[in-house]
C-alpha cells in the first residue's frame, strides 16, 4: 500500500468531490494534500509543490481542461511518466475508458464509491506501479 | 500451446492456457482480426480464461480491438467462473469493452441493441434508471435510505416542495430532449451534504453550492449507463446549479410536459423533476 506520508494531488472542479475524496483518504490515515479545480491548475500545482506528487486522483469531466487533459500531460513529461493516476468519472463510457487506458492511466474509478472500494483501488494501483 | 481456439455457430472461443499477458493479447488481437474479417457470421469472441487472470497492461490492447469489434456489431467476452476477474474488469471500467460471463450460454445474441423511440413522459423504464440511481448514489454517498413514491405529472396534483438550491442537467440527444432537476429544501440539502461531508453545516455556503451538482451528476451518470446499454445515446453533460429561495422550476421547453418524483428520508422531502421536450430529430434522422 502507498505510504500515508505521500503527497497526494486530489482534481476535480466540484469542492464537494474533493472533499468526499480527501476525507476518504484521511480515514485511511493520509493528510498531505494538494487540491486543484481543473487539469490546467492541477499542471501547475504538480510543478510547483516543494514536495514531490506522489499520487493523481482526479476527476475527468471537468471544465477548462479535464482530466485526460492531465494524464495526457503528466504521461507526456518524463519526470511524471510513473506518477500513478487516478480517473474518476460518473460515467463510464467504453471510449473513455479505452483512451485513458491507451495514454496510461493506472487505475479507474467510478463515483459513488465506498471507502472499501477507494482502498482496493489504492492497493490494485500500488501493486500495478511497484511490480 | 498458449490457448486452444473452438469455433462455435455464432463465436470464436479462446481457451487460454495460462495469464492474458500483453504479447499474448498481441498475438490473439491480430488473429481475431484476420478471423472476424474472413468470417462475418462471428458475433461474439469469446476469451476463455479458466483461472488465470489477466495483467492489467494487457488492457492496452483488448480496448481498441473491443471497440473495433463493437463497430461492427460484435461483442468481445471474458469468461471465467473466478469472482476476482469480474470484480476487476468491472472496478476498470473495462466491462463496458470485455463483457465478464460465466458461461457461453450468456453471451447475446444480437449484442447492439436498436435506437429506441422517445420516451413519454410515464415510461417506466426511462424513468426507473434516474429513481434507481437517486436511491443508490445517496446510499452511497450519504448513508442515506431514500424512498421514491409515485410519480406525479407537474402541475396535475396539489405536492409543494420547497426549494432552495437544484441541480439541472439538459439533455439533447437522438430518443429524449429535456431536462432533469433534482430539487432541494436547505433543511434536507444541508443535513444530506453533513453525511456527505462528515461535517455539520448551518447554511448553504457557496462551497456546498456544488453538491447538488455532484449528487445530480452521480445519478445521471448511473441512469445514462444503464439507458444507453438499452439503446439511448445519452453524452456527457455538466450539471448546473441554481440558488434561491422558495423558487420555482419550469421547464421551458418541455413540450411533453413534466413529472415530478418525490423522494422520502429520514430527514424530510426532496424531489427529481424530468421535463419532456422534443427529441433532436435532425440526429433521429442521421442515425436512422
Amino acid at each position: 500500500m502507498f505510504d500515508p506520508k505521500i503527497k497526494i494531488l486530489v482534481v476535480d472542479d466540484m469542492m464537494t468531490m474533493r472533499k468526499i475524496v480527501t476525507k476518504a483518504l484521511k480515514e485511511m490515515g493520509f493528510s498531505d494534500f494538494i487540491e486543484a479545480g481543473d487539469g490546467a491548475k492541477a499542471w501547475e500545482a504538480l510543478n510547483q509543490s516543494a514536495t514531490a506528487v506522489s499520487l493523481v486522483i482526479s476527476d475527468w469531466n471537468m471544465p477548462n481542461s479535464t482530466g485526460l487533459d492531465l494524464l495526457k500531460r503528466v504521461r507526456g513529461d518524463g519526470r511524471f511518466k510513473k506518477l500513478p493516476f487516478i480517473l474518476l468519472t460518473a460515467e463510464a463510457e467504453a471510449t473513455q475508458v479505452s483512451e485513458a487506458i491507451q495514454v496510461g492511466v493506472s487505475g479507474y474509478m467510478v463515483k459513488p464509491f465506498t471507502l472499501e472500494l477507494l482502498k482496493e483501488k489504492l492497493e490494485a494501483v500500488h501493486k500495478r506501479h511497484a511490480a | 500451446m498458449l490457448y486452444e481456439k473452438i469455433t462455435g455457430e455464432h463465436f470464436i472461443q479462446y481457451k487460454l492456457n495460462g495469464r492474458l499477458t500483453v504479447s499474448l493479447a498481441e498475438t490473439l488481437a491480430t488473429e481475431i482480426r484476420a478471423e472476424t474479417e474472413k468470417t462475418p457470421k462471428v458475433e461474439a469472441i469469446v476469451f476463455d480464461l479458466q483461472n488465470h487472470g489477466i495483467e492489467y497492461k494487457s488492457f492496452k490492447v483488448i480496448t481498441p480491438l473491443g471497440l473495433e469489434l463493437r463497430k461492427s456489431k460484435r461483442q468481445m467476452y471474458a469468461m471465467s467462473e473466478d469472482k476476482s476477474i469480474s470484480t476487476l474488469l468491472r472496478s476498470e471500467g473495462m466491462d463496458k469493452i470485455i463483457t465478464p460471463i460465466r458461461a457461453i450460454s450468456e453471451i447475446k445474441r444480437g449484442a447492439t441493441p436498436a435506437p429506441v423511440a422517445s420516451p413519454s413522459a410515464f415510461d417506466v423504464n426511462f424513468i426507473n434508471p434516474f429513481i434507481e440511481g437517486t436511491i443508490h448514489v445517496l446510499k452511497i454517498q450519504c448513508q442515506t435510505a431514500a424512498i421514491a413514491s409515485r410519480p406525479i405529472l407537474k402541475g396535475s396534483e396539489e405536492m409543494k416542495f420547497q426549494t432552495d438550491i437544484a441541480g439541472l442537467i439538459g439533455i439533447t440527444s437522438p430518443s429524449f430532449s429535456g431536462s432533469i432537476v433534482l430539487r432541494f429544501s436547505e433543511k434536507i440539502f444541508l443535513s444530506l451534504m453533513g453525511k456527505m461531508l462528515g461535517e455539520e453545516y448551518k447554511e448553504i455556503t457557496q462551497d456546498l453550492e456544488d453538491g447538488a451538482g455532484e449528487l445530480l451528476n452521480m445519478i445521471f451518470g448511473h441512469a445514462k449507463k444503464v439507458l444507453n446499454d438499452n439503446g439511448h445515446s445519452f453524452e456527457k453533460a455538466l450539471p448546473t446549479i441554481v440558488r434561491g429561495s422558495a423558487m420555482s422550476v419550469n421547464h421551458a421547453s418541455a413540450q411533453g410536459g413534466a413529472i415530478l418524483i418525490p423522494f422520502a428520508t429520514d430527514d424530510g422531502m426532496f424531489c427529481m423533476e424530468i421535463g419532456f421536450g422534443k427529441a433532436d430529430k435532425r440526429e433521429e434522422k442521421r442515425s436512422a
